[in-house]
C-alpha cells in the first residue's frame, strides 16, 4: 500500500485553462472541481519541495508524460548584463530528466513514481492528451512524500456511499435523484511496530485527520488502477491493536471525496 | 439543482449544495439551506410574500473574505439541466448570524419596500391601473405583468386614511378584489384568484403522497357596512377592515369572490423538483388513485414552499375534488 503525503506543491499552473475552471483547482482536494484546458490537450507544470510521486485523480486524459528538471541556478556578476538581442538558451537547462508515459485506460488517475525522491525544488512538466473532440480536464494533482507499507491482508470490503435522493411517488413508482456515489473501503495492514506502525498512526494518520490523499491501497501483486483512490478517513479514524510483540494491525475505513 | 450566487465584497461566487460543473463551478458551500417560500398575505389573496429561512455555508466559501461579511447580496436559482436554463427563484440579503466551527449561518431577508403612501390620497380607477400607479419608478419601481388579472378589472374607489406602507395597502387592495400578487425579478404578477395563470396536468409519477385539507368554512364574510353570507352557518366570520369600493353591488361581489375562494378544498401537493417550477396562480390538475376512489383534482398555487435539501416543492392552494 502506498500513499501520497505531505503533499509539497508550492506552484502549479497550465499553459491553457477555461476562465471558470482555474489550474488552482487541481489543489483544492476537491476531484468535482476540476481544471479544464481549452482543447483536448494542455501542459499542467508545477512546482514542489520534494516527493517521490505523483498522482492526478479524474481526468479524462488517455495519455500522458511528466518530465521531472532542475533549473540551473545563475546569477550575474556585478555589472554584467545581456546585449541587446542575446537571450537564454533554456533548452540544456535539466540536470535530470525522468519521462513516464502512460496511455490507453487509466480509469481517470494517473499515478507516477520516480526512479529516486527528490529532495529539493524540481519541476514537474505534465502534458495530457484527452481522445479527440474532448477538452482535456482534471481534478486534483498530488506531488509530495511517497510512503510505502504493507498491502492490506485478506478481506478487503471495497464498497459503495449513495448520496442520491429515493422517495415514493404517490402510485408506489419511486422517485429517483441521481447524486453521487463514491467508493468505501475497508481492510487492515500488518505492520512492524517500530517505524511503519508509527509512520503511518502519527506522521501520517495524526498529522494528516480527515484531509484527503492519494491512495494505491494494492501495490504488490495487483496494481490495477482500481485501486488508486483520492480518499480520506471515514468518521473513525485508524484504529491499532498491538496483539503482537513487534507487529501491529491497523484497521482503515476510507471514504472516497468528491 | 439549487445554485446560489452569493456577492461578497464585490465578488460573485458560485456556489450549490453538492457541486456542478456547469457553466460554471458551483461549489458545495452551502451546508443547510431553510426552505425559502412564496407564502399568500390572506387566503383570499393579496402579496404572495417570499419568506426565508436560514443558509449554512461551509468555511471555505470565506477562505480569501474573513471574517465573514455582516450580510452578502445572495441569487436563488433552479435548474435541472444547464446553467443557462436557470430560473430565477429569489434574491435578497443574507445577514450573519453565528460562526461557529462547523459552518457561517446567515439569516435571508428578502426586498423591503419602503415606499408609503401620503395621508388622503384618493383613488379612483380599475384594479390594474391601481397596481400600475403602485409600480410606478417613484413608488415601487416595479414593472407590472397583469396578464392574468381579471379582464373586467375591478373598480377601485377609496381614499388613504393616514399613511400606509405602500406594499401592505396594495396587498390588502388586491386581497379585497380577489387576486394575489408575487414579485420576481423586478415584475410584479397580478393575477386573479379565480382565473389560473397557466396550467399543466401532472401524473401519479409527479408527485408524492400529499394531503387534502378543508379549513374551518367561511360562514360570514363582513365590511362596515355590508355582510355576506355562506351556506355554512357553523364556520368562522371574515372581518374586512377597509372597503376599496363605494357601491353596495360591487362590495358584496367582492364579499361573494372572497366566500367562494376561501371555502373551496385545500391540498399541500409535494412535488419532486422537475422540470419548470409552478409559480403562484399556476392550475395543477391529476388524478389520485392511491384514496378510497379515484379522484381528480385541481388546485391553483398559493403557496409554495422550496426544500431544496430533499428536493421536494410544496405547493399550497385551493381547488377541487370530484370522483373520476
Amino acid at each position: 500500500m502506498k500513499l501520497i503525503y505531505p503533499d509539497n506543491i508550492s506552484s502549479i499552473t497550465a499553459d491553457e485553462e477555461n476562465a471558470n475552471y482555474l489550474a488552482a483547482n487541481l489543489e483544492d482536494d476537491h476531484p468535482k472541481k476540476v481544471w479544464k484546458g481549452t482543447s483536448r490537450d494542455a501542459v499542467v507544470t508545477l512546482v514542489a519541495s520534494a516527493g517521490g510521486a505523483i498522482c492526478i485523480i479524474a481526468t479524462n486524459a488517455t495519455s500522458v508524460t511528466i518530465v521531472l528538471s532542475v533549473g540551473q541556478s545563475i546569477s550575474w556578476d556585478t555589472g554584467i548584463s545581456w546585449d541587446t538581442g542575446i537571450a537564454w538558451d533554456s533548452s540544456g537547462d535539466d540536470d535530470t530528466t525522468e519521462t513516464t508515459l502512460l496511455s490507453g485506460d487509466i480509469d481517470g488517475v494517473i499515478w507516477s513514481e520516480f526512479a529516486a525522491a527528490r529532495t529539493a525544488n524540481f519541476t514537474a512538466t505534465i502534458s495530457l492528451t484527452a481522445d479527440a473532440g474532448e477538452i482535456i480536464q482534471a481534478g486534483v494533482v498530488t506531488c509530495g512524500t511517497l510512503r510505502t507499507f504493507v498491502d492490506p491482508i485478506r478481506g478487503i470490503r471495497d464498497g459503495l456511499r449513495d448520496y442520491s435522493i429515493v422517495r415514493e411517488l404517490n402510485n408506489g413508482a419511486w422517485y429517483i435523484r441521481k447524486r453521487d456515489v463514491v467508493r468505501t473501503f475497508e481492510f487492515s495492514i500488518l505492520e512492524d511496530r517500530e517505524t511503519d506502525f508509527y509512520i503511518f498512526m502519527l506522521t501520517t494518520a495524526k498529522a494528516l485527520g480527515p484531509s484527503p490523499i492519494a491512495w494505491r491501497i494494492l501495490t504488490k501483486n495487483i496494481t490495477d488502477s482500481e485501486w488508486i483512490v483520492f480518499c480520506r478517513f471515514d468518521d473513525i479514524m485508524p484504529q491499532g491493536l498491538h496483539e503482537f510483540n513487534d507487529f501491529s494491525q491497523i484497521d482503515i475505513r476510507l471514504l472516497e471525496v468528491l | 439543482m439549487l445554485l446560489v450566487e452569493a456577492t461578497i465584497n464585490g465578488t460573485t461566487y458560485y456556489t450549490s449544495m453538492e457541486g456542478h460543473a456547469l457553466a460554471h463551478y458551483w461549489d458545495s458551500h452551502i451546508i443547510s439551506f431553510d426552505p425559502p417560500q412564496y407564502q399568500l398575505s390572506e387566503f383570499y389573496g393579496g402579496y404572495v410574500r417570499p419568506g426565508f429561512g436560514a443558509v449554512s455555508f461551509s468555511h471555505d466559501l470565506f477562505a480569501s473574505e474573513w471574517p465573514p461579511p455582516i450580510n452578502i447580496v445572495i441569487s436563488i436559482y433552479y435548474t435541472a439541466t444547464d446553467e443557462a436554463s436557470k430560473e430565477f427563484l429569489f434574491a435578497g440579503v443574507a445577514h450573519l448570524t453565528s460562526i461557529s466551527r462547523e459552518s457561517i449561518e446567515y439569516e435571508f431577508y428578502s426586498p423591503s419596500y419602503t415606499t408609503t403612501v401620503a395621508d388622503l390620497t384618493a383613488f379612483d380607477d380599475t384594479l390594474v391601473n391601481v397596481v400600475t400607479w403602485f409600480c410606478n419608478a417613484a413608488r415601487l419601481n416595479l414593472i407590472l405583468d397583469s396578464t392574468y388579472s381579471r379582464v373586467v378589472s375591478p373598480d377601485v374607489k377609496f381614499t388613504v386614511s393616514g399613511d400606509q406602507i405602500a406594499i401592505n395597502l396594495l396587498s390588502e387592495i388586491c386581497a379585497f378584489f380577489t387576486h394575489l400578487f408575487y414579485i420576481s425579478d423586478g415584475t410584479l404578477y397580478l393575477i386573479d384568484m379565480l382565473l389560473d395563470a397557466g396550467s399543466a396536468t401532472i401524473t401519479e409519477f409527479d408527485y408524492f403522497p400529499s394531503e387534502y385539507l378543508y379549513e374551518v368554512p367561511v360562514a360570514i364574510a363582513r365590511t362596515a357596512n355590508y355582510a355576506r353570507t355562506s351556506s355554512y352557518p357553523y364556520g368562522q366570520e371574515v372581518s374586512l377592515a377597509t372597503e376599496f369600493i363605494d357601491t353596495e353591488a360591487k362590495i358584496t361581489a367582492a364579499l361573494d369572490n372572497i366566500i367562494a375562494v376561501m371555502n373551496l378544498a385545500k391540498c399541500n401537493l409535494k412535488m419532486p423538483f422537475i422540470g419548470s417550477i409552478p409559480t403562484p396562480g399556476k392550475k395543477l390538475s391529476w388524478t389520485d388513485t392511491s384514496l378510497g376512489q379515484d379522484t381528480d383534482a385541481y388546485i391553483r398555487a398559493r403557496t409554495i414552499s422550496y426544500d431544496f435539501e430533499n428536493e421536494e416543492v410544496v405547493v399550497e392552494g385551493e381547488g377541487v375534488l370530484t370522483a373520476s
